[in-house]
């Protein structure tokens, strides 16, 4: 690898998302924080502060690798992928209602959260070895639909269907960038309406009452529409300028339950306000427009559908997880991007901007 | 570059739709947080900012002695907020082992949802409450709460009265003087968390609770006891209805003991019940009667007083006594001269009311009424009734009336006015006025009850006449039959009545009030006391069923009192 690459290297990126990730673990602080002890960090953001470390170390090392190398690997991704949400569905231990961790030892591994990134390579390298068959012939296009159907399926039965569904989007927008024809999109569309019955019944007990309570909190004040009314409630409290760091009533007096993972958006708006909000929201596109930049400029199709797949998974998940906090979706478990506590989640995120910025440091190579 | 134009368009659209998405977020972001941001800041502040009112400790009841009748001890009560609890039948089993009640019974006090506070269990003892602490539930919180006490249990009960919810005192001592007992609660607005602690560090905005005063009372403990022993007894021994028991320190009117049956218990669980209702008043007070031949006492004292008869004065006594329209005579008939002390002895109508028209309906009715008859002693207790006095100044009253009142018919008193004015007869003449309490402490003040003087009823003279007259009639033995009112080495004094009970028909029924009111010792009065046993069964009889009662009570006062025995006495006895 020579010094020349470096020269692509993009400083952007690397600096909003260490602000990104800064910024969560100062609210990881802050929704853990003990009034009688001010001066003791939890464990929780030391934690965090290692998978940060252990993920951007992977940051680095994905840069020594050429990202094309990648596409080698994808029939050995998709089958770690398919085996890991296999072993989570027999081995995983029960939190929260579902099966989403293996116990590692050191730390619960959430394949959900592997199989995002995993997926996309995998997607990219079928994608790009088929482009001209994706854009005229649709069993192309429903075989990469079933590349993808089969861990949205498994995620789906965990039951984690938030994970399904950013899968599912995942996939759009990748179809979208590899130019699946208009008519195609028509005729998936409409199976898609048709099939949505089946997906209500295959629903679980829980997601339904979670829709129900989408709709109508009041419905269960005491049960599953609680969260929901209390995260409105310390977003909508927290104003303009929020209520201040450390100092929001509803995430402090633990009112929000999870509020250091899931919820940790309400946290934030409640305690630091629109404009906290609005601050991370722009550190988010930005990070997000660097990242699209980086895909408009790779010459290749594999690392321009890889790239659109991720932009794609971040600033769906954030719009998922946001919109949960914020009653424009309903409640699933999907973790804000670099701000919600979890180590799966973080060096995911952080070995897929490494292999973008390898993309970036590589895409001038036919310039000389 | 047709195929680089539509990649520039794709990648346009994915930047387009990404954008609205975040559009979406800050506008709905927008309208929570700035336009709807009132409402959810009274939202969040109604839900972790909540006042509690702190109780105010109600204040103690003390005995003379300062024995403790009624205190109030500090507990934890635990409540929920049941349309609030999440899984009721999780709360009863966690709660079911701590509490020592089954899952069902807790159940059930958690099943009628509302959003007032619903008391799962009352006054927990120390260990318990924090057992129920350790288990670090959601959905239930205490409240401190006091409960009275009685260390001595339920004696004077219909006295001190009771206490219902909120330190709210409902009938006797515990009404009269509530805003002394109450006190003031305090408030206490806080931040609280989801888990309905209390936050250490935050703010909070306070007013101390301000406990209430205490009262003592005349009434002595030990004599209180005893006395509601031997009531007790009396009333089982002669399968009696009921009884009233009062005693009172004649020289200042303070009540030393009053007791009733039926009394109520303040342990009893169904206290509140309506059944129990009827118990609550104080008889001693509240209800009057017909006192028969006790009031011959106060016939006697007026006519001595007025000169009308001196305890010599004899009459003939020919079985019946024509007066006014109506014929007095007497329960048992002994013919022939009969003096003023041997009306009293022999508890004789016609000697009774040959002093009453003798001295005429004017003077007769001003003494009864200086005596106090006719109207509520104002003793600081709840009910007082003032009784049913007819005089010829009043509507409804026939000549006749003037002799049956001599021994006590046709007149309605209660227990206290009878233990007032028999107080005064032999006292030196002075009415007392009752009372019960003798000290009132507040954070403001001490307030110290001195004995009151109505007025001088009768002379000193006079009164010193009639306690002699009344030791005469417990001390008179006849046919070798000694009253069973005579305390031995004791001179005491005291006069029985059976009264009966007027129904619609007239005085046919069997029925009676049976008492006795004496006092002792004869020569410096300590004491006054008045027995009274309803419709006793065993025997009618005032002689056969007060005087005992008198007499078990007064022997061991006198004890308690350290009242040596008299020297005539003592010498007779051992001579």
């Amino acid at each position: 690898m020579g010094t020349k690459i470096w020269r692509h290297f993009d400083f952007v990126i690397l600096l909003s998302a260490l602000l990104l990730i800064g910024y969560g673990m100062a609210m990881i602080y802050s929704a853990t924080y003990q009034p009688d002890k001010p001066f003791l960090v939890s464990d929780l953001v030391i934690r965090q502060a290692i998978y940060a470390g252990v993920g951007l170390t992977l940051l680095v090392a994905m840069l020594t690798i050429d990202y094309r190398l990648l596409g080698n690997l994808a029939p050995v991704a998709y089958f770690l992928t398919i085996g890991l949400l296999g072993v989570v569905l027999v081995l995983g231990r029960i939190t929260h209602g579902a099966q989403r961790w293996i116990d590692l030892g050191i730390f619960p591994l959430q394949p959900s959260e592997m199989a995002k990134l995993l997926l996309i390579i995998t997607l990219a390298k079928y994608m790009a070895d088929h482009e001209e068959e994706m854009t005229s012939k649709i069993q192309y296009v429903l075989i990469s639909l079933a590349i993808v159907g089969v861990p949205a399926g498994l995620t789906f039965i965990q039951p984690d269907l938030g994970t399904a569904v950013i899968l599912l989007i995942i996939w759009i927008g990748m179809a979208v960038m590899v130019g699946v024809r208009l008519l195609h999109w028509a005729g998936l569309s409409l199976a898609g309406v048709l099939a949505a019955p089946v997906l209500w019944m295959g629903m679980q007990g829980y997601m339904r009452t979670r829709l129900a309570v989408f709709l109508d909190p009041q419905s269960d004040p005491m049960g599953a529409g609680y969260n929901i009314i209390q995260a409105l409630t310390a977003v909508g409290s927290g104003g303009l300028l929020g209520r201040g760091f450390t100092s929001g009533t509803q995430s402090q007096l633990h009112f929000l339950r999870v509020q250091y993972a899931d919820f940790i958006f309400s946290v934030l708006a409640e305690e630091l306000g629109f404009v906290g909000a609005c601050v991370l929201f722009l550190l988010i596109a930005v990070l997000l427009i660097r990242l699209l930049k980086a895909a408009s400029l790779s010459t290749e199709t594999f690392g321009r559908l890889l790239a659109t797949g991720i932009v794609t998974w971040l600033a769906f998940q954030t719009f998922i997880n946001v919109g949960m906090n914020i009653r424009v979706l309903p409640v699933t478990g999907v973790p804000l991007p670099f701000i919600s506590y979890g180590g799966s989640s973080l060096i995911m995120i952080l070995v897929a901007i490494g292999i973008i910025e390898s993309i970036v440091m590589r895409h001038k190579k036919i310039e000389f | 570059m047709h195929e680089l134009e539509e990649r520039r368009w794709r990648f346009y659209t994915l930047f387009t739709v990404i954008a609205v998405f975040i559009l979406i977020l800050i506008f709905r972001l927008f309208y929570l947080q700035v336009i709807q941001n009132s409402y959810y800041s009274s939202l969040a502040k109604k839900e972790h900012w909540r006042e509690e009112t702190i109780p105010a400790q109600r204040g103690t009841i003390y005995d003379t002695n300062g024995h403790v009748l009624a205190t109030s001890v500090g507990f934890e009560s635990l409540y929920a907020i049941t349309n609030q609890i999440a899984r009721p039948e999780k709360l009863a089993r966690a709660l079911s082992p701590v509490l020592g009640e089954s899952e069902t019974e807790i159940a059930a006090k958690l099943a009628t949802k509302q959003n007032a506070p619903t008391l799962v269990k009352a006054y927990l003892p120390e260990e318990q409450a924090d057992a129920v602490r350790k288990l670090n539930l959601w959905d239930v919180y205490f409240q401190p709460e006091f409960k009275r006490m009685y260390p001595e249990g339920s004696i004077a009960a219909q006295v001190l009265g009771i206490v219902g919810l909120e330190s709210q005192g409902l009938t006797g001592i515990e009404a009269r003087y509530n805003d002394v007992l109450a006190g003031k609660p305090g408030s206490l607005l806080a931040e609280r968390d989801a888990t309905d602690d209390e936050i250490a560090l935050s703010a909070s905005t306070y007013s101390q609770p301000h406990n209430g005063g205490s009262i003592t009372l005349t009434i002595d403990r030990y004599i209180q006891k005893l006395v509601e022993q031997e009531l007790e007894k009396a009333v089982g021994q002669y399968k009696a209805a009921g009884g009233t028991i009062v005693v009172m320190e004649p020289r200042t009117g303070a009540i030393l003991a009053m007791a009733n049956r039926p009394t109520i218990d303040f342990n009893d669980p169904n206290l509140f019940a309506a059944s129990r209702t009827p118990m609550y008043k104080n008889a001693a007070v509240s209800d009057a009667w017909e006192p028969g031949s006790i009031f011959k006492i106060i016939t006697m004292a007026a006519g001595l007083d007025t000169k009308a008869v001196t305890p010599d004065t004899s009459f003939n006594n020919t079985g019946s006594f024509a007066y006014g329209g109506g014929v007095v005579r007497n329960v048992i008939t002994r013919l022939g001269p009969e003096t003023m002390t041997q009306t009293l002895q022999r508890s004789s109508n016609i000697g009774a009311a040959f002093a009453s028209t003798r001295m005429g309906a004017d003077a007769f009715y001003r003494y009864v009424e200086a005596f106090g008859f006719g109207q509520p002693t104002g003793i600081e207790l709840q009910g007082e009734s003032p009784g049913i006095l007819r005089t010829n100044k009043t509507g409804n009253w026939y000549p006749f009336d003037l002799a049956t009142n001599a021994f006590g018919q046709g007149i309605s008193v209660t227990p206290i006015q009878m233990v007032t004015a028999v107080s005064a007869a032999i006292n030196g003449g002075i009415l007392m006025k009752p009372y019960v309490v003798k000290e009132v402490v507040t954070e403001k003040e001490r307030r110290e009850y001195h004995p009151t003087v109505i007025r001088q009823v009768i002379s000193p003279q006079t009164s010193k006449t009639l306690g002699g007259m009344l030791v005469s009639v417990v001390e008179l033995v006849e046919g070798g039959q000694v009253r069973l009112a005579k305390v031995p080495g004791y001179h005491v004094g005291g006069k029985t009545g059976t009264a009966e009970i007027p129904t619609k028909e007239g005085y046919g029924s069997s029925a009676t009030i049976a008492s006795f009111v004496g006092f002792g010792p004869a020569d410096d009065p300590r004491f006054v006391m008045l027995v009274k046993i309803d419709r006793p069964e065993a025997s009618p009889w005032g002689e056969t069923v007060a005087s005992p009662v008198f007499r078990a009570i007064a022997e061991q006062l006198f004890t308690y009192m350290k009242v040596p025995p008299a020297r005539a006495v003592t010498q007779n006895q051992g001579g």
